[in-house]
């Protein structure tokens, strides 16, 4: 049985990370990330998106020459 | 998922839009729908880049393609089949999500010949078969949207938990809110953009990973011989490894819990196996239930409504060749490692999607939790719009204009459309929230689609395809498919397991026979119905019936209906499409089967040509669309360093005959 065991012990550090040894589940409740981490991406890529995008719209509306509020403000 | 190629009223209606609906113009998901939109109406000109119009879409209709058709479940539940399954599992849910990429290009074309006036899928249904069948397709189709949305924030909002430890309730309500202020901010041109930003990053994500697994960390070497060892366990060795000290007293080891020891029903017991009974059936499962998610789901319809013909069938081409690495590559990668290092990670764990980032936690510590996150919610955004505005469409058109006010202008759709917007994007939040009170994972629902919406599938093919089809025999096929689906899967559980559980019913045996069951039992009984009773059916009247929202066709350009670029556009993506299709479901499996168990050459021609396969359509889908439009994208630059609005105009004049020139080319 001894030797049984130092086998296993023998694959487990070949196979599974030594760290993992006794884990029943990998993330076992606990996050690598911060809750705020979470927040930023919910919440924070969304905003971020949202104002990225609609600062690309107002480049090309004034850059482009195309209709909009430029042209309607210097005519 | 999401397709495209179009219609040429499509474009119609949305140069329409464009003119008297800026905004509902602008939820409009597509992007040849951007583009031809744009380029018809200079005046409404916003992106210069995409004014090129024609000579841009390829790359661009690809990119967009890849970023509608990428669900939280491709980046997760490929990882999950191959923790289950091995190296059968990433294939079969690669292939079996794109052929019908390949497949709805030919639906696509047809519907540009003979409905180009459509808004919906719906209406075309009410337009041939009259509004009992309208109603029983539009509840499918809302069905559909409703099933595949909440599966995202599901395997979102798990994930989100288990790498932030933000609150999976709160997480499932708070991710809509991104997407529906993207989707409302953003805007037509925004979406636009974004869609590309998505992938491009998606695809960052997936390289970095493939990098860090059969580059940096481990080779293809390693790896086999990994696997190799983790099915050598025997029983005991697997209780000692998973235990708290190292005995077989205190395991809490459990073979259905824990990968360890050889995989039941594949050939040598083995990982590196084509030859694998579940993974064959779960392929199977995957190509039914993708059939009901690709040509149910609105979206598709949308995109593909408003595409133009040519380049958009080659955008369709290119756009579901390249979503192929996403699943293969990145599950071939990170899936494959979480088994062969025998990383301790559960069943539960793997069907909430939590596989992939278990392994880049593993291999990259905080920065690859934080990657897996980043690349997940580009997918959980781009598809979520997506299906947003597939929604609001379907209500505004089929809903509100059809049954509440037929008279509706453009400003009214719009309303409505902005509203159900907010409306779905909340009610998502809350359905997500009611499935995780019921038990029901990712997995599970991702298998459960195809019962509920496989039933539907023939039916909407035969509409578009065979003049015979008949509008009764259609509601008939839907419903009796899927009470015949519903009963064929309770009874197979209680057969198979005696009592009939969630978990039961997960199984894949029953789950597949109620998927098969939807989709041939409802095409056998509409068959059979047409047969007996056939609809006389002429298609060149299918189009007059669609009503547009102005009577205005200014949309649409002779060159858009001409009949004999249809007619070529028709038979290039159709003998491309199943051509395609059948390599990659028939040819390429079967030739895998002589292999049996993979030798260590096989397994690392396989492992390069999931990084082959991985970066080359990363590079593609980077740099075809910035190439494409190079000429109108200095033009921009020009503009925003100073020179006049007039000059960049003059630009971008100029400078389009060239890469048209260059697409032709």
């Amino acid at each position: 049985m001894e030797a049984a065991i130092n086998t296993v012990r023998q694959l487990v550090t070949s196979n599974q990370p030594s760290e993992y040894a006794g884990m029943s589940s990998f993330f076992e409740g606990e996050a690598p990330l911060s809750q705020a981490v979470g927040y930023i991406v919910v919440l924070g890529f969304g905003a971020a998106f949202s104002i990225f995008t609609t600062l690309l719209v107002y480049l090309e509306r004034k850059h482009s020459g195309g209709g909009g509020i430029t042209s309607e403000q210097f005519k | 998922m999401e397709s495209l190629l179009s219609s040429s009223s499509k474009f119609q209606a949305f140069a329409l839009t464009v003119q008297f609906l800026p905004f509902l113009e602008e939820y409009r998901d597509n992007l040849q729908n951007r583009c031809s939109s744009l380029t018809s109406d200079v005046s409404t000109t916003f992106l210069p880049y995409s004014t090129a119009g024609r000579s841009v879409k390829t790359g661009l209709t690809a990119s967009v393609i890849v970023s509608q058709w990428t669900w939280a479940a491709t980046l997760l539940q490929s990882s999950n089949v191959a923790w289950k399954y091995g190296v059968s599992g990433p294939f079969w849910y690669a292939a079996g999500a794109t052929v019908q990429v390949l497949l709805f290009g030919v639906l696509a074309i047809s519907l540009k010949k003979v409905a180009p006036s459509a808004h919906t899928m719906c209406e075309i249904v009410n337009a041939r078969w009259g509004r009992t069948a309208h109603k029983t397709f539009l509840m499918f189709a809302i069905l559909a949207n409703i099933i595949v949305t909440s599966m995202l924030l599901l395997g979102g909002a798990a994930t989100v938990e288990a790498l932030t430890g933000m609150n999976r309730k709160l997480a499932s309500f708070l991710i809509p809110w991104g997407v529906i202020l993207y989707t409302a901010a953003g805007g037509l041109k925004a979406t636009f953009i974004a869609s590309y930003l998505h992938t491009t990053i998606i695809f960052a994500v997936l390289i970095t990973m493939i990098t860090m697994v059969y580059i940096k960390k481990y080779s293809s070497d390693e790896i086999y011989d990994f696997l190799d060892a983790t099915v050598s366990h025997t029983e005991e060795e697997c209780q000692m490894i998973f235990s708290t000290d190292g005995t077989v007293a205190t395991t809490f080891y459990d073979d259905t819990t824990y990968a360890c020891g050889p995989v039941p029903d594949n050939n040598s017991g083995s990982y590196l196996t084509m030859l694998s009974k579940d993974g064959l059936m779960f392929g199977i499962i995957n190509i039914v239930g993708n059939f009901g998610t690709v040509f149910v789901d609105q979206s598709y319809w949308q995109s593909a409504i408003a595409a133009k013909p040519t380049s958009a069938s080659r955008g369709y081409l290119l756009g579901g060749l390249c979503w192929f690495a996403i699943p293969f590559s990145l599950a071939t990668s990170l899936g494959l490692a979480s088994t062969a290092l025998m990383l301790p990670i559960t069943s539960g764990e793997a069907g909430s999607g939590l596989v992939p980032p278990a392994v880049a936690t593993h291999l990259m510590g905080n920065a690859g939790a934080g990657l897996i996150l980043t690349m997940l919610f580009m997918a959980i955004v781009s598809t979520g719009s997506a299906e947003s505005i597939a929604v609001s469409s379907l209500v505004s058109y089929d809903i509100y204009r059809e049954y509440f006010n037929p008279e509706a202008t453009g400003e009214q759709i719009l309303k409505v459309s902005r509203i159900v917007i907010v409306v779905f994007g909340l009610l998502m939040g809350g359905l997500s929230i009611i499935l995780d009170y019921l038990g029901l994972n990712l997995g599970w629902v991702y298998l459960f689609m195809g019962i509920v919406i496989g039933s539907a599938v023939i039916p909407l093919w035969n509409m578009m395809t065979w003049k015979k089809a008949s509008g009764t025999g259609a509601v008939i096929a839907a419903w009796s498919g899927l009470v015949l689906a519903v009963a064929t899967w309770l009874i197979a559980c209680s057969i198979q397991s005696g009592s009939i559980t969630i978990d039961n019913l997960g199984k894949n045996e029953v789950m597949l026979a109620g998927n098969l069951v939807a989709i041939l039992s409802s095409g056998l009984i509409h068959f059979i119905y047409s047969m007996m009773f056939p609809q006389d059916f002429d298609f060149e009247t299918l189009d007059a019936n669609i009503k547009l929202v102005e009577e205005d066709e200014s949309g649409l350009t002779a060159e858009d209906k001409d009949p004999e670029m249809l007619e070529e556009a028709y038979r290039w993506i159709t003998r491309r499409g199943w051509v395609i299709t059948i390599i990659l479901i028939v040819i390429w499996p079967l030739l895998s089967i002589p292999a049996g168990k993979f030798t260590k050459d096989y397994f690392a021609f396989w492992v390069l040509l999931a990084i082959a396969w991985g970066f080359g359509a990363a590079i593609v889908i980077t740099f075809l669309p910035l190439m494409e439009s190079s000429a109108e994208l200095s033009a921009t630059i020009k503009g925003m360093l100073g020179m006049s609005s007039n000059e960049s105009e003059e630009n971008y004049v100029e400078k389009e005959p060239l890469a048209e020139k260059v697409d032709d080319a």
